[in-house]
């Protein structure tokens, strides 16, 4: 059985992998102090209950980032020739079912205390000997909530655009609208100290539909990686155009009549087949070889590219 | 975004100054319904903490009740029931509060609104001086038909149920107030916590805030008054 070459990361990005580990492992340490301050205010208050779940939540993308970037390194073996970089992509794609199965139970459930019209009850509670309504202690715990993954999404913004890591990407986007959760909760539960009952509810239908949304862009990203989509741009979606450097540098050699390639994304790397029209077969090995070299050097995320001599490439193209 | 992150902040901020004094309010507008106005309590006997009088109602949490309106300036109406029943009207704003032995372990805390604790009650087994206080296969006195029969039993002592506590010997497990009214002192760890409340309209915070600011700090004087009504009858006459 032929297994592949493990990947190897250049040097610098190594370093900012390991800043990217760094920074999850922070994010984790404070989302979990965010989880015990909003667990200890929750009350009655049911936008608060969907804020802290939402919070419990977002301890899995970072979680899940530090044990996929530990493993998908493994040396290929016999029983997993193509090595384990495709972890990472089921793993997200079960957080994200995870993130829209929890996200509808809490759609529904806000929903339901709404249309039975419960009327929460926020009481008072002992501080430094004065009696102090409950609800001005949930939003201090609200605005402490929507510091940390703010900045934290910040930071963890540059590591995964060098990175090229669409998960990251995800997780540090979703850190910085985490704000917009702490705004709706507080909302909420100033609109039923004004008397409005229902705010609350509503607020915690937000929150829901947020959490739906969250785990739409998680499954989405990672349900397409796992049908091997072409390489696109972080940000914008566009096709990266290594696909069109390999293809002119591949034409460029001089034995090469005409060439094309495919290739796939495989979370950081990408894989592919590339289809070459030798002008004749005269040292075909070590011309292929040199094909392979050319288009594994064009990028540092080319990982597995394999070469391909072909009589025509005209059945095989398509218009891109 | 349409705003920033700073600019939402301050608004909060000014949301909440502008606010704050008049918050938390009352969605149906109990306290303002309340003040000068009638105080609807639901009312079940219970002794010592609500007793029925050709009067109307004494008791420990009578009289918190009777304090309560003297400082809403309201006028009390008894309306006296079974717990479930009054409960339950509490929760379609039938009545204003209910009294009758409430503890925050009850379902009902979810359905109706728990004021803060008035009093903490810890029940515990008393021992005379100079007594052993191994429990195991022991004789525990305690009330018949209380839940502390099980737990008792979960000790492996024996409880031996009486309708009056003053008619046994030590050991006996009873509330923290009863044990000192008995001259016993309290050994071992608690069987039971009871945190006793007062209960009032879902989601009213207004009226809540005002109950609990109004039940803070009480637990000493409570204490003293159940003190005072647990005293055996051959002894000095109530206050």
């Amino acid at each position: 059985m032929i297994i592949r070459e493990p990947y190897r990361l250049p040097e610098e990005k190594q370093q900012e992998l390991r800043r990217a580990q760094r920074l999850e492992g922070w994010t984790l340490f404070f989302l979990f102090t965010i989880v015990v301050v909003i667990y200890l205010t929750l009350g009655q208050s049911q936008a608060m209950k969907a804020a802290w779940i939402e919070d419990l939540l977002s301890l899995i993308p970072p979680t899940l980032f530090l044990i996929v970037t530990r493993f998908r390194g493994k040396a290929p073996t016999a029983r997993f020739p193509y090595g384990f970089r495709g972890l990472g992509r089921v793993a997200f794609f079960g957080a994200s079912l995870a993130l829209l199965g929890l996200g509808a139970y809490m759609l529904i459930d806000s929903a339901i205390a709404l249309i039975k019209a419960h009327h929460p009850t926020i009481g008072t509670i002992e501080l430094f000997g004065h009696r102090v309504w409950l609800g001005w202690v949930m939003i201090a715990a609200l605005v402490y909530s929507a510091i940390p993954p703010v900045i934290l999404g910040r930071l963890k913004m540059k590591p995964a655009e060098r990175l090229h890591e669409k998960t990251l990407y995800a997780d540090a986007s979703m850190n910085k609208a985490d704000w917009m959760t702490a705004v709706a909760a507080i909302v909420g539960i100033l609109g039923i100290g004004l008397g409005f009952w229902w705010a609350d509810a509503v607020a915690a239908c937000l929150i829901s539909l947020d959490v739906l949304k969250d785990g739409y862009m998680h499954g989405k990203n990672s349900l397409f990686e796992l049908i091997d989509q072409r390489p696109l741009t972080l940000r914008t979606n566009l096709p990266m155009g290594i696909t069109d450097k390999i293809r002119s540098r591949l034409r460029e050699l001089d034995w090469v009549e005409d060439a094309d390639v495919r290739l796939r994304t495989d979370g950081v790397v990408f894989a592919g087949e590339a289809y070459i029209v030798p002008r004749d077969t005269h040292q075909l090995v070590e011309r292929m070889q040199q094909a392979v070299a050319v288009a594994e050097q064009s990028d540092w995320r080319i990982y597995d590219v394999v070469a391909t001599p072909v009589a025509s490439l005209k059945e095989r193209q398509v218009e891109e | 975004m349409p705003l920033r992150l700073p600019q939402i902040a301050i608004l909060i901020l000014l949301g909440c100054c502008i606010t704050g004094c008049d918050v938390p309010r009352d969605p149906e507008g109990t306290l303002q319904k309340v003040r000068g106005g009638v105080l609807l309590v639901g009312v079940t006997e219970s002794p010592p903490w609500v007793r029925r009088t050709p009067e109307g109602a004494e008791g420990v949490e009578a009289d918190l009740v009777r304090e309560f309106a003297e400082q809403l300036e309201a006028e009390v109406q008894w309306c006296w029931g079974e717990s479930e029943g009054n409960l339950a009207a509490l929760e379609r704003y039938q009545l204003d509060l209910v009294i009758g032995n409430l503890t925050k372990s009850s379902p009902w805390s979810k359905r109706v609104a728990f004021s803060m604790p008035y009093y903490n009650e810890t029940l515990s087994i008393g021992f005379a001086d100079d007594e052993p206080t191994a429990i195991t296969g022991r004789r525990v006195c305690v009330k018949q038909g209380s839940v502390l029969g099980a737990l008792l039993k979960e000790q492996d002592a024996v409880p031996q149920g009486v309708t009056d506590l003053w008619r046994c010997e030590p050991p006996i497990a009873a509330g923290d107030w009863e044990l000192e009214a008995h001259g016993l002192h309290p050994l071992g760890p608690p069987l039971q916590h009871r945190k006793h409340v007062i209960a009032a309209h879902p989601g009213e915070n207004a009226f809540v805030v005002q109950l609990s600011r109004f039940l803070a700090g009480r637990q000493l004087e409570i204490r003293q008054q159940l003190l005072r009504s647990a005293k055996p009858p051959t002894q000095s006459p109530q206050p």
